[in-house]
């Protein structure tokens, strides 16, 4: 097996707009240039705001979407232009988890039939036991399988689809906010399922989600979006305790900490995220940035190593220095 | 504390439905002073809009609201529906989620702005415009003059929450109630909004009552804290009273199932096991009873009766509903 199980390239999907006829055609580009690459056994999350395009390319990695230019591989195997019925045996190894389990669940069908559709899909006749062994991963048990999504809380409809999607045992799961429909309890216990479902079965996660801290919990390696490409990627203790990209420390330092009395040093970015229609020349964040100078406006950066880490790398010309070794 | 502005005792709101009585809000008290912050923290289903509601009036008919509302000592509570309508927007004003269905897609930002002052305020057109306009620029609306003239899909989702805010404000409220006003906006544009917030209130010396299920936001702004659970309170103290001395099990439970963005993540987080009761489903006994850990410690009487807000030790009136008599982190 290859130890690369998602590899984008270059990745863009621009959206038409349907304008008058008298106007030039114009595109959003909600994904405009991605490189990620998702190895076994690791979770990434992907942050960023309303408008990054993160559940875009989300979307475009399982397929559901086509890209508009870039290659999409899944273990290995270049899958951009696969269509149809021989999508299928890709889609047993990387699968999704919604948003919002109200609106992905059926409301017409039993547990049982919303767990065996997958099953179905790929021509095979799931077993009773196969069904339960499914709900119990996820924390439910053998009597819900007749019940109907309307008869379950939040929580519970949350762990129906991430057993709806484990059903076919994929490598790769694609979680688009998870949590963010859930009260804090419950979000902590979806959390934790995901982190115990990838110690006992392997698997990799990406998740796609605006919440940081929720990420920080559960991600080895963050990619920052901003208005359709990855300004700053890296492991997650890096990426959390020192940004690069101005854009992360801005993001970071407006995260609210649950402790009276810690003040942050809070960058307050001024307006609003461009127009992905017409992104700003050069650096698309440079509009709202502090740090902005004369060459952000004339090329867009490209992603290069922080303190010579090629593992952590950030797209900016002036990125934040790294703090300090303490020497001993 | 100040002389409070707004205080609300054994408030309950009960929705007459097809199935029967369903007790929302089952006797829960609290006051606002003049600049100060209170938090109203709780899950879904918590009662904790229905309360802001029930102080406003806004709810339907088919819901009984008791208890005392005393704003600067005068009851709204059974006010005649005129009476409110005066106090609704001038003395307090509410700011809710959703921006988008709070503003008429058909008029100019500006011209609703100069409405809700003209509504209490006998003003010529001309000068409920040109308060408007000052309010807007006071919330954060770049070039505030022209922008009154913008409709409301015109704005980001952020600039419209401004549009609301300023809207709220624009009478000089003495108390603003403001139900999760930042859940549907990026952090970044969240941050700007409480900071614009909290320098509306130094200035103007508002009582702000916060609805909130983010703890982070409640740790920032919040001077007191209520948690409510199944339409009662779990817990009432200062924010650092609720942080750092939790005394209820939920408010421990809660505390500890938020990740944290500033340090390195636990192994794993403390959850709640199970899922908060339907209202009106748990009659006796303490409703969190059937989630608690620490029920085992105290025994049958979790079940049987239902615990009463207690005094704990803490900075001001520090209270919890519980039967365990001291902090569950010390049990």
């Amino acid at each position: 097996m290859p130890d690369e199980l998602l590899n984008l390239k270059d990745v863009r999907k621009y959206f038409g707009l349907r304008g008058v006829p008298w106007q030039k055609a114009q595109a959003v580009r909600a994904v405009d240039g991605v490189n990620l690459v998702v190895r076994r056994g690791e979770t990434v999350g992907l942050v960023g705001e309303s408008g990054s395009g993160k559940s875009t390319l989300a979307r475009v990695a399982t397929r559901l979407l086509d890209p508009t230019q870039g290659r999409v591989e899944i273990g290995g195997q270049d899958v951009t232009k696969v269509k149809g019925r021989r999508l299928r045996p890709i889609r047993r190894r990387i699968q999704m988890v919604f948003q919002d389990p109200q609106a992905s669940l059926n409301p017409r069908q039993s547990v049982a039939t919303i767990l065996s559709t997958p099953f179905r899909a790929q021509g095979l006749r799931p077993t009773r036991a196969q069904l339960v062994e499914l709900l119990e991963q996820v924390g439910l048990a053998e009597e819900h399988l007749v019940r109907y999504p309307h008869e379950f809380s939040g929580g519970q409809r949350q762990r129906i689809g991430i057993a709806r999607a484990l059903s076919v045992k994929p490598d790769l799961l694609v979680c688009d906010e998870p949590v963010s429909a859930l009260d804090v309890s419950v979000q902590a216990q979806v959390l934790n399922l995901l982190a115990d479902l990838r110690d006992e079965l392997g698997l990799s996660y990406v998740l796609v989600a605006h919440d940081l801290a929720v990420v920080r919990q559960v991600a080895d390696r963050i990619a920052v979006m901003y208005l359709g490409t990855i300004v700053e990627e890296g492991p997650a203790a890096k990426v959390y305790e020192s940004p690069a990209h101005p854009y992360t420390k801005a993001l970071l330092s407006a995260v609210p900490v649950p402790e009276p009395g810690v003040t942050r040093d809070r960058i307050v970015l001024t307006g609003d995220v461009p127009t992905p229609i017409d992104p700003p020349s050069g650096c698309p964040f440079r509009t709202r940035c502090y740090k902005a100078e004369d060459v952000c406006a004339t090329k867009r950066p490209v992603l290069e190593p922080v303190a010579g880490n090629s593992e952590h790398r950030a797209a900016c010309y002036f990125p934040e220095p790294p703090p300090l070794e303490r020497t001993p | 504390m100040a002389e409070p502005v707004l205080e609300v005792h054994d408030l309950k709101v009960t929705f007459r439905t097809e199935n029967g009585s369903v007790p929302a809000v089952d006797g829960i008290d609290f006051a606002v002073a003049p600049g100060q912050t209170l938090a109203i923290v709780g899950e879904s289903g918590s009662g904790k809009s229905v309360s802001s509601s029930a102080v406003m009036g806004l709810l339907p008919s088919n819901a009984d609201v008791t208890g005392e509302v005393l704003l600067d000592g005068r009851e709204l509570n059974g006010l005649p529906a005129d009476e409110l309508r005066k106090i609704r927007g001038n003395d307090i004003a509410m700011v809710f989620q959703d921006a988008l269905s709070a503003l008429n897609p058909y008029y100019s930002v500006g011209w609703q702005v100069a409405e809700a002052y003209r509504l209490h305020h006998d003003v010529s057109k001309k000068v409920a415009r040109r308060r408007a306009v000052e309010m807007l620029d006071k919330v954060g609306i770049p070039d505030a003059t022209r922008r009154a003239d913008s409709y409301p899909h015109e704005f980001s989702g952020g600039m419209r929450q401004r549009v609301v805010i300023a809207m709220a404000l624009v009478n000089d409220p003495r108390v603003l109630i403001a139900d999760e006003p930042t859940t549907a906006l990026d952090v970044t544009v969240q941050a700007q909004i409480m900071r614009q917030l909290d320098d509306v209130q130094d200035e103007f010396g508002t009582a702000l009552i916060l609805i909130s299920h983010d703890l982070g936001v409640v740790a920032e702004v919040a001077d007191d804290v209520l948690v409510m659970y199944a339409g009662r309170a779990a817990e009432r103290g200062t924010v650092r009273d609720l942080f750092f001395r939790a005394a209820h099990p939920y408010s421990l439970g809660l505390l500890g199932a938020m990740p944290r963005v500033d340090v390195p993540p636990k192994p794993r987080l403390t959850t709640i096991p199970g899922t908060p009761p339907a209202p009106g489903s748990i009659t006796t006994g303490c409703p969190f009873q059937p989630r608690c850990a620490y029920t085992h410690l105290v025994g049958e009487r979790c079940v049987t009766e239902r615990p009463e807000l207690t005094p704990r030790p803490g900075e001001g009136d520090h209270e919890a509903a519980c039967h365990l008599g001291r902090r569950p982190a010390d049990a």
